[in-house]
């Protein structure tokens, strides 16, 4: 006796395979469309969705010659389905094969597709088969689309044992490896079908066959199946396993209710209350199990370990934009070393033969020891870059400190035809170290006079806003390029003649170790504006 | 013979000076201190050759040697700077300069370097 499912069985196996296999297709495409193992994989596992459809929809109509038509239908994919699978798994693989090998696979896939609507392919005549109200009768040419289906089935999951048996990489074998025993179940199930062409047998239940949707999500999740990369927050798993548990106890309790109804005839209070207080017990441990679960096999690690990972993967990360940074700082201090280096070098190769030579001498004494001082002054500012002197912070009045600063570069000023202004708004204190402001305000006003060269205007403010004071330094002069802008903070860049490219790096730290902030707005052409916020100490 | 006139474009006057200690037994020298300074002379004048440093103020020694080529200017360059990058000197090459030299530099360099754009020329 040949065991069977009923009807509706395969009709709702086959809606839920369809749903599954449609699904896997457009999240897959959804989250990776230009990839062209992505697209293979969707027309592989698109074709399983639309022969799953007509499937069912042919499982649930009265008529023969609608289920004769849907029928071809739903094979119109199968014929397609070996070549299709073959090239999805070749390039899954990454195995090589040649275009001749795929042009045969598909040149006979073809064939059997335009045999599908004919006699040669299928009877025309619907019969009822097992469950089944109506089944195609195989034509001529149809056992030999089951033999290049079921040939290309084998020969592609051996193809995936030797990928699996040779590969190096742990990574990869675990991608083919779930591909392999997702697709050989589905096949497995599926195939059963053909038997039931021949009468043979009833096809085993086609939900199994959506267990390769399964495979192939945990594949993609867990593993970056297709270079696929997904973050799944796990409490959104949480939620949706909590959600899936508390919905099967609501049904246990309406159930309970139902089968209290039906024995005693009434509805009790009390006995919903004893099932609700049941499932309460029961529920948080099981929640918990589920949770330690879902960290294993999802996310195989505990949260605390996840932590400890996300912060090992932060700390390198910090590593390596360290690394960067002290490469940058490294290619532009060597830039700044090797031009005096050049000169020095030259002078003293010639001071042989020019010795004697009154010009040369001179020259040698202004340029080498002008080199020297200079190379000088770019290591003392690299250093105090690197590593600033901790403020030594007491109470300042920045008014104060911008005038004696502003009086230390009066004759500049003047020099430049540079027309001064000072609005002081503000008589906040800052807790600061004097001597570091000063430098901070001396570099911004030496700029900005550098910026106006001659008959300019210089703007020094200062106002309060909140507990915080901002002391502002604008001009109307050159401007900075737009492209320039966001660098003007990095270590040795500059676009002065003589600029090292450090004095705007050390006044951004300098302002952050008083725990300020720096802005700077420009327009070329137009002028600059910086602003500096500190912390007004009450 | 009438010495060949090199441009001598930096605007370290250190470079300058030693460009121009290891170049001024054998050729006439022109100087230019930034970019703009370059095309302006080179406009105005012709020289059959130009020393040319990346790192200028105004105009950057990239830029002179794109405009450079988008004027059809025939002058061969020669790059020098102190910036050790493939890529700079792919680019300075794909602009047009004939030749791309690191500091610091050897006179020999400098001389031979300058000696075969010459003779090429």
């Amino acid at each position: 006796m040949i065991p069977m499912f009923p009807l509706t069985y395969y009709i709702n196996a086959m809606f839920l395979n369809f749903v599954c296999s449609s699904i896997v297709t457009l999240l897959v495409l959804s989250i990776k469309r230009d990839s062209r193992v992505v697209k293979l994989f969707a027309i592989f596992t698109g074709e399983i969705a639309i022969w799953s459809f007509f499937y069912w929809i042919s499982l649930v109509v009265s008529d023969a010659r609608a289920a004769e038509l849907l029928f071809r239908a739903c094979m119109v994919p199968v014929t397609l389905m070996p070549a299709s699978f073959f090239h999805f798994i070749t390039e899954l693989s990454r195995v090589r094969v040649s275009r001749k090998t795929h042009y045969a696979n598909y040149s006979l896939a073809a064939f059997f597709l335009l045999t599908v609507y004919t006699r040669l392919f299928a009877v025309a005549t619907m019969k009822p088969v097992f469950v089944f109200p109506y089944w195609p009768e195989p034509g001529p040419i149809f056992p030999f689309h089951v033999a290049h289906f079921v040939g290309v089935v084998i020969v592609t999951h051996v193809l995936m044992l030797k990928v699996i048996r040779r590969a190096d990489s742990q990574a990869f074998k675990t991608q083919i490896a779930i591909v392999f025993w997702g697709t050989l179940v589905a096949f497995g199930s599926g195939i059963t079908n053909y038997l039931t062409w021949y009468r043979i047998y009833p096809p085993i239940p086609s939900p199994i066959i959506s267990f390769y949707t399964v495979a192939i999500l945990y594949a993609v999740f867990r593993h970056q199946l297709m270079d696929i990369r997904v973050i799944v927050r796990r409490s959104l798993i949480y939620s949706i396993l909590i959600a899936s548990i508390t919905a099967v106890y609501l049904v246990m309790v309406l159930v309970m209710e139902r089968w209290f109804q039906g024995f005693f005839g009434y509805r009790s209070l009390v006995a919903t209350l004893i099932v609700a207080f049941f499932v309460a017990i029961f529920f948080d441990p099981l929640r918990s199990r589920i949770q330690g679960f879902v960290d294993h096999i999802l996310f195989k690690a505990t949260p605390v370990e996840l932590a400890e990972q996300r912060e090992q993967l932060l700390a390198e990360v910090r590593r390596g934009e360290q690394m960067k940074a002290v490469g940058t700082l490294a290619a532009g201090l060597a830039h700044e070393i090797k031009n005096p280096l050049a000169s020095i070098k030259t002078f003293t190769e010639h001071l042989a033969q020019h010795h004697d030579d009154p010009v040369f001498r001179e020259k040698f004494q202004k340029i080498v020891g002008g080199e020297v001082e200079r190379i000088n002054a770019i290591v003392q500012q690299l250093l105090e870059f690197a590593k600033p002197v901790p403020p030594k912070l007491i109470p300042v009045n920045v008014s104060q400190l911008l005038d004696e600063t502003l009086e230390f570069l009066s004759n500049e000023c003047v020099q430049r035809k540079v027309e001064l202004r000072r609005h002081y708004t503000a008589s906040g204190l800052v807790l600061a170290d004097p001597q570091q402001l000063k430098q901070v305000f001396l570099n911004l006003l030496l700029n900005s006079l550098q910026a106006v060269n001659g008959h300019g205007e210089l703007d020094v403010s200062t106002v309060i806003s909140g507990n915080e004071l901002e002391v502002t330094v604008a001009d109307n002069g050159a401007g900075i390029d737009p492209k320039n802008l966001p660098h003007i903070f990095e270590p040795f860049f500059s676009t002065k003649p003589a600029g090292t490219g450090l004095g705007l790096a050390v006044v951004q730290g300098i302002v952050k170790e008083h725990q300020g902030r720096i802005v700077v707005e420009s327009r070329l052409g137009c002028g600059t504006r910086v602003s500096i916020q500190l912390p007004v100490t009450t | 013979m009438a010495q060949a006139r090199i441009l001598i474009a930096d605007d370290e006057e250190g470079i300058r000076e030693s460009l121009s200690l290891i170049l001024s037994d054998d050729y006439e020298l022109e100087f230019a201190k930034d970019g703009e300074e370059t095309l302006t002379k080179l406009s105005n004048d012709h020289f059959a050759l130009v020393l040319l440093d990346i790192k200028m103020p105004k105009l950057d020694g990239l830029e002179v040697l794109r405009r450079l080529k988008n004027s059809n200017g025939s002058t061969p360059v020669l790059v020098l700077t102190a910036y050790q990058s493939v890529e700079l000197a792919r680019e300075a090459v794909r602009l047009g300069a004939m030749d791309y030299l690191p500091k610091p530099f050897e006179r020999e360099q400098i001389l031979s370097a300058v000696r075969g754009v010459l003779v090429r020329k």
